[in-house]
């Protein structure tokens, strides 16, 4: 059995065998090439079509109704190759390409295309392969190293996914790899095009194993077609999932470069609670949480309507006209598409207002007269801690040199992110300085947003206390708020590390040249030269 | 030495004079020409034909009819214009001067 393909000709319906088909096919498209800028080029086409046909029909009678390989071969052989169609031309001289160079190299002038068959995602590395004569590994690393820089190779893949068109023809798979477009060439690309699917073919029978192959007879030559049907749905479906799923990714990658850019980190997972909150503390406060679900949904809404129609069209062999095809096919990637706008309009938005940095200072002066203080952390709870609940995770921001967790009571967005710092004063009473850090799109609501944040801070009679955990307003979202506690200590005076600091003091300039670990629990003196660990006795 | 490539330069050459030769001899559909001129040898396929009637169709110089036919689409029959008549006779002419021509550089 044998599958066939009809076409008009001259008015007329023939059946054509595959290969029949893909030959005669390609022999058109090297005539069109060769006469397109011949003046009336319509007229010799129909006029060229309907002799086709009608050594097509002579070659027709009641026993045989299908064409073959055989009769397209000598309907060709009568009318002559592509080349022999052009009046003025030279003998060989290659189709489609004007360049005199070419001529003389017996090369056709190569072109950018993607490779689409022999890609992994989208043919692009392939394609640059092809056009500079590389191993398209190459490219590929290439852009895998470069997706790891702020996702730079995802969106040069994108771009270029997008601008270079792909080899469909069979003339610009010649073009891709430099090769002449002539008849010899393509009948030869077709046959090996046509040799590499049944070897595939036959490999996937090999695979299958000789089990599968004999439930498939027993099941029956139906069901053996709706497995063969299913196989090409997924397949096909396995390459519109990588395609969104590039998209969704490149959407994600040109959001991360755009927070990047402006010289801000900003990582945060959800561990428990929902999505939406997680994604409330850094979507912009003027944008409805709606947005989020106008994005997700259009971007699945268009992969849905992908596999629907998939199943029908492969495993229930519904039928869809062509056009019927191209327009469901058009509305999935429509929809996808205007998902994937949105996430990089959220993405834009969101990157521009970390933006610009603004930072509010406090300072307290610590009156008493005490020559020693105990400096220690107090735990503060988290409201997940109360409540498991409550939406929370992790975040590292701004000069936070580690993650800290966060979490939302709805109201609040409490977040670990305060950093501590020891200096030597140069007035004789001890203070600690607040400084509190904060984005946004402008200066003045960067500062308003630094305003707001809350800290604790308790002096007790010998004891600093600070607490490790800071509160703003869940509508000041995210943006990078962060507290680094300061105490400038003069000259002379001891401090107490509490075993609590543990650590927030990895990078606190000291004469030990020591950190966190071996700093806590211990006295430190501040000296001209800087802090020095104590040792002998406190009063 | 390549001879085919002058072979194929000189058959080109005359193949427009050819052709209506052909059509003066009567109606003539592609296939018709195509085989006469094959049997003269002047002509190795019919591709190369197109283009030509095309050009000389837009020039005046030959017309056609359409003829339904019984195997397959509708045919074209060419004859030639008068101003193709005129064109032929002046062809003729030259070719005549140019084969004396041509003959008398072998002669001296």
């Amino acid at each position: 059995m044998k599958k066939t393909i009809d076409i008009h000709l001259g008015g007329l319906l023939f059946h054509l065998d595959e290969d029949a088909y893909d030959r005669i096919f390609a022999y058109l498209e090297a005539v069109k090439q060769r006469l397109k800028n011949e003046e009336g080029y319509d007229e010799m086409l129909r006029d060229i079509e309907s002799r086709l046909a009608e050594l097509f029909f002579a070659s027709l009678h009641p026993g045989k109704q299908v064409i073959s390989i055989h009769e397209v071969t000598s309907a060709m052989e009568t009318l002559g190759r592509p080349e022999d169609f052009s009046e003025n031309s030279h003998q060989n001289e290659p189709i489609a390409d004007t360049t005199e160079a070419s001529v003389s190299s017996g090369k056709a002038m190569k072109r950018l295309f993607r490779d689409v068959e022999n890609g992994f995602v989208g043919g692009v590395s392939g394609g640059l392969g092809s056009y500079f004569q590389l191993d398209p590994i190459i490219f590929r690393v290439l852009f895998l190293v470069l997706f790891f820089g702020k996702g730079i190779g995802l969106i040069a893949y994108f771009i270029l996914w997008v601008a270079i068109p792909g080899a469909k023809s069979t003339a610009q798979k010649l073009a891709m790899r430099g090769e002449e477009v002539n008849i010899e060439n393509i009948k030869k690309s077709v046959e090996e095009e046509a040799q590499r699917m049944k070897a595939r073919f036959q490999e996937g029978i090999h695979e299958v194993a000789p089990a599968a192959r004999h439930a498939a007879q027993g099941m029956g030559q139906a069901t053996h077609q709706i497995l063969k049907g299913l196989g090409r749905a997924l397949s096909s479906l396995l390459r519109i999932i990588g395609f969104i799923f590039l998209l969704g990714l490149g959407a994600a990658g040109i959001a991360l470069t755009v927070i990047g850019t402006f010289g801000f980190s900003w990582h945060g997972e959800a561990e428990s609670g929902n999505v939406m909150d997680l994604f409330l503390t850094i979507l912009p406060s003027d944008m409805a949480s709606s947005i989020f679900w106008l994005a997700t949904g259009t971007l699945v809404l268009g992969l849905l309507i992908e596999i629907v129609a998939l199943i029908l069209r492969f495993t229930f062999r519904a039928k869809i006209t062509p056009y019927a095809w191209r327009l469901i096919h058009g509305i999935a990637i429509l929809s996808a598409m205007v998902g994937v706008i949105i996430w990089v309009f959220i993405g834009l938005r969101t990157g521009l207002e970390f933006r610009q940095e603004a930072y509010y200072m406090r300072s307290l002066e610590l009156k008493e007269p005490q020559s020693h203080f105990v400096l220690a952390m107090s735990s503060q709870r988290l409201p997940h801690e109360r409540n498991p609940w409550q939406t929370h995770g992790k975040a590292k921001m701004g000069n936070a040199e580690e993650e800290g967790t966060w979490s939302t009571d709805g109201n609040e967005i409490y977040f670990e992110g305060i950093a501590l710092d020891i200096k030597q004063s140069l007035r004789n009473v001890p203070s600690m300085e607040v400084l509190i850090e904060a984005h946004s799109g402008n200066r003045r609501t960067a500062r308003l947003k630094a305003s707001r944040v809350e800290y604790s801070l308790e002096v007790r009679q010998d004891s600093l206390l600070v607490g490790d955990v800071i509160h703003f307003p869940f509508e000041d979202r995210f943006r990078g708020q962060n507290v680094r506690f300061t105490l400038y200590l003069p000259i002379g005076h001891k401090v107490y590390l509490d075993q609590s600091l543990l650590g927030y003091l990895d990078h606190v300039d000291n004469l030990q040249n020591v950190y966190g670990p071996k700093m806590v629990g211990k006295y430190w003196l501040m000296t001209e030269r800087g802090l020095r660990l104590w040792e002998g006795s406190i009063r | 030495m390549n001879t085919e490539n002058a072979r194929v330069q000189m058959r080109k050459g005359v193949l427009e004079l050819c052709v209506l030769r052909v059509v003066q001899k009567g109606e003539a559909y592609t296939s018709d020409l195509s085989q006469a001129l094959k049997k003269a040898d002047i002509l190795v396929v019919e591709g190369t034909l197109y283009p030509l009637l095309t050009r000389l169709k837009n020039a005046g110089w030959l017309e056609y009819r359409w003829e339904e036919s019984k195997a397959g689409p509708p045919r074209k029959y060419y004859t030639l214009t008068s101003s193709g008549e005129e064109l032929l006779a002046t062809l003729d002419k030259e070719w005549n001067q140019f084969v004396n021509a041509v003959n008398a550089l072998s002669q001296s």
